[in-house]
């Protein structure tokens, strides 16, 4: 049941800007909800690309184990902009990636939309969305062919603080429902304690793990739980760099 | 929430309505405001004796000649040739442009042999083929089709390159990402987001059909409106001259709005400025 990932010696870099990714090893277990923080263009991004197969490592290998190994749509993305194909309907841009094999298409996207509450933009164009609705749109296309591996690249970084507190609630809500395999990178510390079962602190370039932390509250969480606070005051131990991070406008 | 944006997005779409309805019911008669001044300057000139009737002629002259031709039958027979070759050479020449433009924009490899040579001819001139078109085609219908077709092929052929080319690369990363099979890569992701520019193409080639129809007519004439321009000008007939430009102007002006509007219809996905 369900797929791990497993990053076995990973070292990736790029002409121009060195290594972002030095031996970097960490497994991911099946249907787990981890989250990545580090500082700004610290290699999380890369991480993403790489399991994507966008990328291709310069050493190492990732590896998938479980029932979506080999499987060409193991893996489905949320990208940090909703990259919604602009002439698509909602009801298009979702039907777009589904397996057609899968059967019953319609019904498959109108119980996508309902799931992220979009049924009654289903003809729209994206040009008539909010952000918000937008992130939720490509979430649902995220989830279109119930991925095995769910990678979410800061999904709610461009959207209010109250529209990215509900969106939040949506995604527990959905991993919940189907708890895939799930790897988010993510900015907001208070983010990743609220969704995450573990959250792994990484490091400036080259990226390597300073820090793993086990959130062991159960779902859905209470946002003012102190015990998560006390687990965000780790993880900006961990992070070290968050003051001069700040200083180079990140979270602006 | 969801109602909230429910309104929002209603009064988006509303608003956009009432502009374009504001749009719409104002522009026709604007648009005429220009026109109607030159018309009544032409007028007074012609009636002052400002303009020289013999070169200029008047607004009442160019108006019988226009009724005389079209009751003759003269200009919807010529009008008929012109329009004839047109698309015949429009047909020939957008298909090859977007196919060739299209394939040379998708694979580097085709790209790399293909477009120096394309570029180069691309260089001549539209007017330089006619000699060589009437060596090897004659002097009937054949060098005038390829002279439009050539005009029209280089126009849709760039437009249609520089449209692929287009494609936001992160929407072709999501495809990538999503292993979308090519053939639903090329017809959802990289048609659609090259259509804007293939018809900024398709009114320039447009524009440019008339242009090499009316040329080649007036060079080597047997028929068509550049035929009847030719004769005007032989006959010492500003009358006739005048009238058919206004004919052309009308023509070009109708090609191009009928092609705005397939453009608006097949694109009604696009948000960018469309002007204050």
């Amino acid at each position: 049941m369900g797929t791990t990932l497993i990053f076995e010696h990973v070292s990736k870099g790029f002409p121009g800007c060195g290594p972002v990714l030095d031996n970097f090893g960490v497994t991911v277990p099946s249907g787990s909800f981890v989250s990545l923080v580090g500082p700004t263009a610290c290699g999380k991004s890369t991480l993403l690309r790489l399991i994507l197969g966008l990328d291709q490592p310069d050493a190492g290998q990732i590896r998938f184990e479980g029932d979506g190994a080999g499987r060409a749509d193991v893996c489905a993305i949320a990208f940090q902009e909703p990259r919604l194909l602009p002439w698509l309907t909602v009801h298009d841009n979702v039907g777009l990636v589904l397996d057609r094999r899968s059967g019953d298409c319609a019904g498959r996207i109108k119980a996508l939309l309902d799931l992220v509450g979009l049924a009654e933009f289903r003809d729209a164009f994206p040009k008539v969305l909010s952000g918000g609705m937008a992130q939720r749109a490509s979430l649902a296309r995220a989830l279109a062919n119930e991925p095995d591996v769910l990678l979410l690249d800061e999904p709610f970084s461009a959207v209010d603080a109250l529209t990215r507190m509900r969106l939040q609630d949506a995604l527990i809500r959905i991993y919940m429902a189907r708890p895939q395999t799930t790897i988010m990178v993510t900015h907001d510390i208070d983010e990743a304690l609220f969704t995450s079962q573990q959250v792994i602190v990484l490091s400036t370039r080259p990226a390597h793990i300073v820090d793993i932390v086990d959130v062991k509250a159960g779902y859905p969480r209470d946002r003012t739980d102190s015990n998560l606070f006390s687990m965000k005051a780790r993880i900006l131990r961990g992070l070290g760099v968050v003051a001069l991070d700040h200083q180079d406008g990140d979270g602006i | 929430m969801a109602t909230r944006q429910v309104i929002v997005a209603a009064a988006t779409v509303e608003s956009q309505k009432v502009n374009r309805r504001r749009r719409q019911s104002k522009s026709p008669l604007m648009g005429l405001l220009l026109p109607a001044i030159l018309l009544l300057l032409w007028w007074l000139g012609a009636v002052t004796g400002v303009l020289d009737v013999a070169f200029f002629s008047t607004p009442s002259a160019v108006l019988r000649t226009l009724g005389n031709l079209i009751f003759s039958g003269a200009l919807i027979f010529d009008f008929w040739s012109s329009l004839q070759r047109i698309l015949t050479g429009a047909a020939i020449g957008f298909g090859a442009g977007l196919v060739l433009g299209g394939i040379t924009g998708y694979v580097r490899q085709v790209e790399r042999v293909l477009d120096p040579t394309i570029q180069a001819l691309r260089a001549v001139p539209a007017i330089a083929w006619i000699p060589f078109l009437i060596l090897t085609l004659g002097i009937d219908n054949a060098p005038k089709i390829a002279l439009i077709a050539i005009a029209i092929f280089f126009i849709t052929y760039v437009n249609t390159f520089s449209g692929v080319r287009s494609v936001d690369q992160k929407l072709i990363e999501l495809a990538q990402a999503y292993r979308l099979s090519r053939s639903l890569v090329l017809r959802h992701v990289i048609m659609p987001a090259a259509l804007p520019q293939i018809f900024v193409g398709l009114r320039l080639a447009a524009a440019i059909g008339w242009i090499a129809a009316v040329f080649s007519e007036i060079l080597v004439g047997n028929n068509g409106l550049g035929e009847l321009l030719n004769d005007g000008r032989s006959q010492g007939r500003p009358d006739q001259t005048i009238a058919l430009m206004i004919v052309l102007a009308l023509a070009g002006k109708c090609s191009d709005n009928l092609i705005r509007l397939l453009e608006r219809h097949s694109t009604p996905w696009r948000a960018t400025f469309e002007g204050v």
